[in-house]
């Protein structure tokens, strides 16, 4: 178990190092972000009361499209100069090098949400930065990533790999993306601990919650089938 | 690939049996709904549309779960068998899904008002619908056939499971958000017009017709399986020969099941009872989805015709190759 943890952690540590040398994957994602986020501003017009009637979808989905470029980025590294061939040769279980990855793309990902929230706050004025709202995004995060590097991994060696990693990605967050934008929003919209919204966010998490387990499980199981050659 | 791999005599076989057993199914089908299920009491005859439209929802649902088993045995055991089928089964499941929709979605509008609406039924088989349909996009993007296949599996497994998680999840907010996902929702928009929704099978003639329906399309279903998955065998044998060669083969077109469906859509208004004026739904509905259900009996022909073509062309090809070679 140690061991396996050591390997997980360093498929982690190799990315994070890459990463806090280059800053590619965060600045583009984050560029990305801010541009979509003040493009809807501009297309949703000066009102602000309907702007924050969709500022929890628009979240979301800049998450989700976001979070695509840092997996097509993130894997498309790995391919250069042979990195992924000597991950494939250490001696670690797949399972190992799955998990680096999710975890090590997961953490891109929340510090982007974590940027989002404090720029949609400021955007919509409205409380996106309560705890709870966090957890759901950690979660959803999570079960988002598990199955992206999953689908990555086998659209990176294909062709149009940047084309068609949307393509079978976003619909596969649909059942995700439901409950937690429907958590998100309670969250955000509710007034007091006491809300009858609030009714509804026990069974939102636990489908996040659902979703992660199956995502991870699934991919613990198969990511082995995707990248041997 | 020799040739017995290409051709079986038993899938052969098989395919004959099941497409005149489709053809037979279909007819009985049309008769039961036009001339023995009872006229509904709220909508009239428009419910008609009912019985092809939950056969080729049953029919998709069940091919994707083929798909799914295709995919788990083809990892564990990578065979060009197992692909397949897991191909075949996803690309069927699309066809019937889509006549499932549109069929639907013809009734929708004289019983909800309404072609569209996201209710949690109409939701999941867009997911699946979009799901399924990207398979395809993937399969096109990988060269390497053994990695395509395995790649097609994992695949097939992930969309499964992102189907099952769509149903929980709009289960669930059915039961709590009846307003914003919720089954009400479809009722009230045509309660609004002075319609009301299906309230389900309301006597026995009805049951029986559903069921004769429901056997009808599995059996068409699987006729078309096995006549996917020969084309599948034949396009893969006709891409080997580009590389080697080969010797000929056999297998016929899969016209024989599309039949049925043509005679079903000249058929449809010679069964009229009572007209009521919704009846041009009823006709569009059935119009429609014999459409897609024959549009895509005639790409299964073309495509098996062309195959062989280039399989027939290809061996020329070798041939003459292999004849100069020795002068």
């Amino acid at each position: 178990m140690q061991a396996y943890l050591a390997a997980v952690w360093a498929v982690v540590w190799k990315d994070l190092k890459i990463e806090g040398r280059t800053r590619q994957s965060i600045s583009v994602m984050v560029m990305f972000s801010l541009v979509t986020i003040i493009m809807f501003n501009f297309a949703l017009g000066t009102d602000l009361d309907a702007a924050r009637g969709v500022a929890t979808g628009l979240l979301w989905t800049t998450i989700l499209l976001a979070a695509i470029l840092g997996l097509n980025r993130s894997l498309a590294l790995d391919r250069e100069n042979q990195v992924f061939d000597a991950l494939l040769i250490a001696p670690m279980p797949r399972t190992a090098l799955y998990l680096g990855k999710v975890v090590s793309v997961t953490l891109f990902t929340l510090l982007l949400e974590a940027i989002l929230v404090v720029l949609f706050t400021v955007f919509f004025n409205e409380p996106f930065y309560q705890l709870p709202v966090l957890l759901v995004l950690f979660l959803g995060t999570i079960g988002y990533i598990a199955v992206g590097v999953l689908i990555t991994s086998m659209t990176i060696q294909a062709r149009s790999r940047e084309v068609l990693l949307p393509v079978l990605l976003l619909p596969a967050s649909l059942p995700l993306v439901l409950p937690a934008a429907q958590a998100v929003a309670a969250y955000v919209t509710a007034t007091g601990p006491d809300d009858p919204i609030l009714a509804s966010v026990r069974s939102a998490i636990f489908l996040v919650l659902a979703y992660d387990l199956l995502m991870v499980a699934v991919g613990l199981l198969t990511y082995h089938y995707v990248v041997e050659s | 690939m020799n040739q017995a791999a290409v051709s079986s005599p038993r899938l052969d076989k098989w395919i004959r049996i099941l497409n005149v057993a489709a053809v037979v199914a279909v007819f009985a089908t049309i008769f039961v709904i036009f001339f023995y299920a009872p006229v509904e009491r709220t909508m009239g005859n428009v419910q008609r549309l009912f019985y092809f439209h939950v056969g080729s929802a049953w029919v998709g649902a069940v091919a994707f779960l083929v798909a799914l088993i295709g995919g788990v045995l083809y990892l564990r055991r990578p065979s060009r068998k197992y692909d397949a089928m897991a191909v075949a089964a996803i690309e069927i499941g699309l066809v019937f899904l889509s006549m499932a929709i549109v069929g639907g979605s013809v009734w929708g509008k004289p019983a909800w008002n309404t072609w569209w609406i996201w209710s949690p039924r109409l939701t999941l088989v867009t997911v699946a619908w979009l799901t399924y349909a990207a398979y395809f996009m993937l399969r096109g993007a990988i060269e390497d056939e053994e990695k395509r296949g395995r790649y097609a599996a994992v695949y097939a497994i992930i969309s499964f499971a992102v189907i099952i998680l769509t149903y929980i999840s709009i289960r669930i907010f059915r039961d709590i958000h009846p307003v914003v996902f919720g089954g009400t929702t479809e009722a009230a928009a045509g309660a609004q017009e002075g319609l009301q929704e299906f309230a389900g099978v309301e006597s026995l003639r009805m049951v029986l017709s559903l069921n004769v329906a429901v056997i009808a399309f599995t059996v068409l279903g699987a006729a078309w399986l096995l006549v996917r998955i020969r084309l599948q065998y034949l396009m893969d044998y006709s891409n080997s020969l580009k590389a080697r060669a080969a010797s000929q083969l056999g297998g016929r077109p899969a016209l024989v099941s599309g039949l049925g469906l043509i005679v079903a859509q000249m058929q449809m208004p010679a069964g009229m009872g009572n007209p009521d004026h919704f009846n041009n739904y009823l006709v569009l509905g059935y119009v429609v989805m014999s459409s897609i259900a024959l549009f895509y009996v005639l790409t299964l022909a073309f495509r098996q015709r062309n195959v062989e073509k280039d399989i027939s062309l290809l061996q020329q090809v070798i041939d003459a190759e292999r004849s100069t070679r020795r002068s």
